[in-house]
């Protein structure tokens, strides 16, 4: 663990990566009519983390939780109602888009669906370089290829276009981009949920090691336990814009203090537990159909 | 997923060929004008007004003050090509930009702009064009350049509508975190993305155009005395309905042909260039 | 009780041009039985599952053929007419993207109704009873103002449960279910899987479902066919194929799907006793 930082310390290196504190975002629902009371809904209300550098933090939460909007407030998509969002020691607060090149600079983003996250009309090439022309890096082509062979693509992918690609390689596409600019700060937003299982394993895999190589604060947004617990070493669990809990991985999912943690954890499937049901169900039907609790098999036995 | 993907063939689509064979006709009879016509489209033929398909050496005959109706017919291409140009040209330029803007800006003078161009959407365009005629007098330029502006505001819908499904997608985020400002984002992510749409509206207004030149130089608001126009054929002409009303019809075909053919080029321009139909 | 084969895939593929998608997949489905379909996105287990429903898309050729007991038509070259006489009847669908399937500019009720006026198995006011009744059986809550509600006024998982009331509607023998719960909710998840379960046995349904998560599909079927590159390369119970796989893609699957680090699984499994 990082050691705390003394008051008289301004070094960059010793702030965390983010730090959010007493966060709200309010949005104003869409009036139903020009005479309608206009109603607000808290996405995220009175949130308050802070993500170590070098971390590999997880955020979980199911739809509506306030994951996808504490995301775009960290990466300065979106401005907090109320409250403070620090990344690298600087507040994000009431500054403009155009304020945001430090951010630009350490902080990246890798999206969920692999195709909509690319512009279908370019290049993967300039789709890479984007984030380089911007920062004024000069030899771009140069870092292009590097970025594309890190993720396992072959030469000649930037000239083509998203759609000649599989899911797989489209979303290497899109961790090329997030890495060329050589940030410091990865967002993964529910980055491997739109993938099969076989390509999630290679996806993983390759952003944990990206994130050990360049030693990377990952942050890691997903509705998959699963895929979390494999990631991350720390965790927040969100629900209905609240942060429900938060602590280690291991200690969280070994023991999780909230109800609704329980409840989340209980809810994933596993194979070992699915085998154990299917097992039942055979054994009860082997062992005959009179067997009082086999729900199984009680419509065929009336 | 990737089970129902079905490769596409690169052949191109009817509409396209069709819509596209026809606008070149169009174009090519418009550039062989400039050279020849079978008449000078000025020569009136005393001897044989209203002549039948084929009298004397008029191919279509002639009109009611005799002159040659193939000849003003290939003329008449060159000012449906000029005020499609003219008209559609200022309505896209202008209509595009602010549509973008429109969209990506969505608060304060965006929100006013909207309005202004619901406004505009209710106000008829053949009366604006004649209060342009009014205040800078009658001509074809003046009557396109009305239809012109009264196309701005469905640009600006059509584009509008675009550009805000384009902002929400993730390449705009992507775009916005590789820190690439609005203009950029606008010229590099959303123009491109929106440009079907634009091409639609074009080969929509165009039509409209065409067919506001030919109402205008009907009521006598549009192209001069001197200047072959396909709408000012029908004008100059309308008394012939009931003993010559062959006449009338070549004008009207070529104004149908034409509508029609620049609303399939269109249409099959936006299928080649929407990349969910690129499978190549 | 009746046994024997509900349904007989035999000898299917399906080609575009002279790209083979699905290669000779020969399988049948019992009475009752519930069969899974697990392999990665690519191995022509949708496609697999579209011919059985008679929904092949245009363009795509099929070789082979598709038999439900008691339909004469071969579903995988059926014309479209016939083919719409078994689908909502003899076979329910359930889709992973539930708001694809519903009409937008129906309300829910009207919609449910439908299948069983269409296929007349009902009179529209004897449906209009019946609707209200699936409703309530898939779990939604206030099945009378759900049955004046539109689609896009329900959140994922209700609609989900709506398009399971019409799969079921007309008491299908088989049901075919396509990732239903890949775009839901961890916590709605196993609930939904629940109700296909109870729903599938309460109207004697066979079950064909197909999903990428093994242990989704662990927890619902008996069997379960393997599919890669087109073809079946394992098959038999869920038990023994999952516990021990003997093709290496099958192993390759079970190894990519396994998340958990090896030294804290013991600890997985006591967290869930």
């Amino acid at each position: 663990m990082n050691s705390p930082a003394s008051p008289v310390e301004t070094d960059d290196s010793l702030h965390p990566a983010v730090e959010i504190t007493d966060v709200w975002r309010r949005f104003t629902r869409p009036k139903s009519s020009p005479f309608a009371r206009t109603s607000t809904v808290d996405a995220l209300a009175d949130v308050s983390l802070s993500i170590p550098r070098g971390s590999r933090f997880g955020i979980v939460g199911e739809s509506g939780s306030g994951k996808t909007t504490l995301m775009r407030l960290i990466a300065g998509l979106d401005q907090a109602t109320s409250g403070t969002v620090k990344v690298g020691g600087t507040d994000l607060t009431g500054l403009r888009e155009g304020q945001l090149g430090f951010l630009r600079k350490s902080l990246q983003i890798v999206f969920q669906d692999p195709m909509g996250s690319l512009d279908p009309r370019m290049r993967v090439r300039n789709i890479v370089a984007e984030p380089l022309q911007v920062q004024g890096i000069r030899d771009v082509d140069a870092a292009v290829a590097t970025a594309l062979e890190q993720v396992g693509l072959p030469p000649d992918a930037g000239r083509r276009y998203p759609h000649q690609f599989s899911g797989g390689q489209r979303q290497r596409i899109s961790i090329a981009r997030a890495i060329a600019p050589e940030p410091e700060i990865l967002l993964a937003d529910e980055a491997v949920s739109a993938l099969d299982v076989t390509v999630r394993a290679q996806i993983l895999a390759l952003l944990e090691s990206i994130a050990m190589e360049r030693q990377l604060t990952l942050i890691f947004v997903s509705h998959d336990l699963a895929v979390v617990r494999r990631v991350c070493d720390q965790v927040a669990v969100l629900q209905n814009g609240r942060l429900i809990e938060t602590g280690p991985t291991e200690s969280l999912y070994r023991s999780p203090q909230q109800r609704y943690t329980r409840e989340l954890l209980a809810a994933v499937p596993t194979l070992a537990k699915s085998l154990a049901a299917a097992g039942a169900r055979q054994s009860a039907r082997g062992a005959g159909v009179t067997s009082a609790d086999s729900t199984d098999e009680a419509g065929s036995t009336a | 997923m990737t089970d129902r993907k079905i490769e596409r063939g690169q052949r191109l689509s009817p509409t396209l060929l069709i819509g596209g064979t026809i606008v070149a006709a169009i174009v090519l009879v418009a550039v062989v004008s400039f050279f020849w016509t079978p008449w000078s489209t000025i020569h009136t033929d005393v001897n044989y007004p209203a002549a039948g398909p084929g009298t004397a050496g008029h191919f279509l005959g002639t009109d009611t003050r005799g002159r040659d109706i193939a000849s003003l017919l290939m003329a008449g291409s060159r000012t449906t090509l000029y005020v499609g140009i003219l008209a559609v040209g200022i309505a896209a330029v202008i209509g595009t930009p602010l549509g973008i803007l429109a969209g990506m800006v969505r608060r304060g003078p965006a929100e006013l702009l909207m309005r202004v161009t619901d406004l505009m959407l209710a106000f008829p365009a053949l009366l604006l064009a004649l209060v342009f005629a009014t205040i800078w007098g009658s001509s074809l330029t003046t009557a396109m350049t009305a239809i012109g502006v009264a196309s701005i505001p469905s640009f600006i819908r059509v584009v509008r509508s675009g550009t805000v499904v384009v902002m929400t997608t993730d390449y705009v985020q992507a775009a916005r975190v590789a820190g690439r400002r609005r203009f950029a984002i606008a010229a590099r992510h959303v123009l491109p993305n929106v440009m079907g749409l634009v091409i639609v509206q074009v080969s929509v207004s165009y039509a409209i155009a065409i067919l506001a030149e030919a109402a205008l130089s009907y009521l006598g608001l549009g192209a001069g005395p001197t200047t072959a126009s396909w709408g000012r054929m029908l004008y100059e002409n309308s008394a012939a309905l009931t003993y010559a009303p062959v006449i009338l019809i070549w004008p009207g075909l070529a104004i149908a042909l034409a509508v029609l053919g620049f609303n399939l080029l269109g249409d099959g321009l936006r299928d080649r260039l929407d990349p969910r139909l690129a499978g190549r | 009780m009746t046994t024997g084969a509900l349904l007989t895939v035999d000898h299917l593929s399906i080609a575009v041009g002279s790209t083979e998608l699905v290669n000779d997949v020969s399988f049948v489905i019992e009475r009752d039985e519930r069969l899974g379909i697990i392999g990665a996105s690519g191995s022509g287990k949708t496609l697999t599952c579209l011919a059985v429903a008679g929904l092949l898309p245009d363009g795509l050729k099929a070789t082979g053929s598709v038999h439900l007991d008691g339909v004469h038509t071969d579903l995988a070259h059926g014309a479209e007419r016939q083919l719409a006489r078994v689908r909502g009847l003899r076979i329910g669908t359930v889709f992973q993207e539930p708001m694809t399937a519903l009409n937008p500019t129906m309300t829910i009720g009207r919609q449910v109704a439908e299948v069983m006026v269409r296929h007349r198995m009902k009179t529209r006011k004897a449906a209009r009873a019946t609707t209200l009744e699936l409703l309530t059986s898939t779990g939604l809550p206030d099945p009378e103002r759900m049955a004046r509600s539109y689609p896009h006024q329900l959140s994922g998982v209700q609609r989900q449960r709506v398009v399971l009331a019409i799969a079921i509607a007309n008491g299908p023998d088989l049901l075919i279910c396509d990732e239903p719960t890949t775009a839901l909710d961890v916590t709605v998840q196993a609930r939904v899987l629940e109700l296909i379960a109870q729903q599938s046995r309460a109207v004697r349904a066979a079950l064909l479902f197909i999903s990428h998560d093994l242990a989704v599909v662990a927890s619902i079927c008996d069997r379960v066919l393997v599919m890669w590159q087109g073809r079946i390369v394992e098959q038999g119970s869920v038990i023994d194929v999952l516990s021990d796989p003997q093709h290496p893609h099958t192993r390759q699957l079970l190894a990519d799907s396994d998340l958990s680090v090896p030294d804290t699984l013991p600890a997985t499994v006591e967290d869930l006793g």
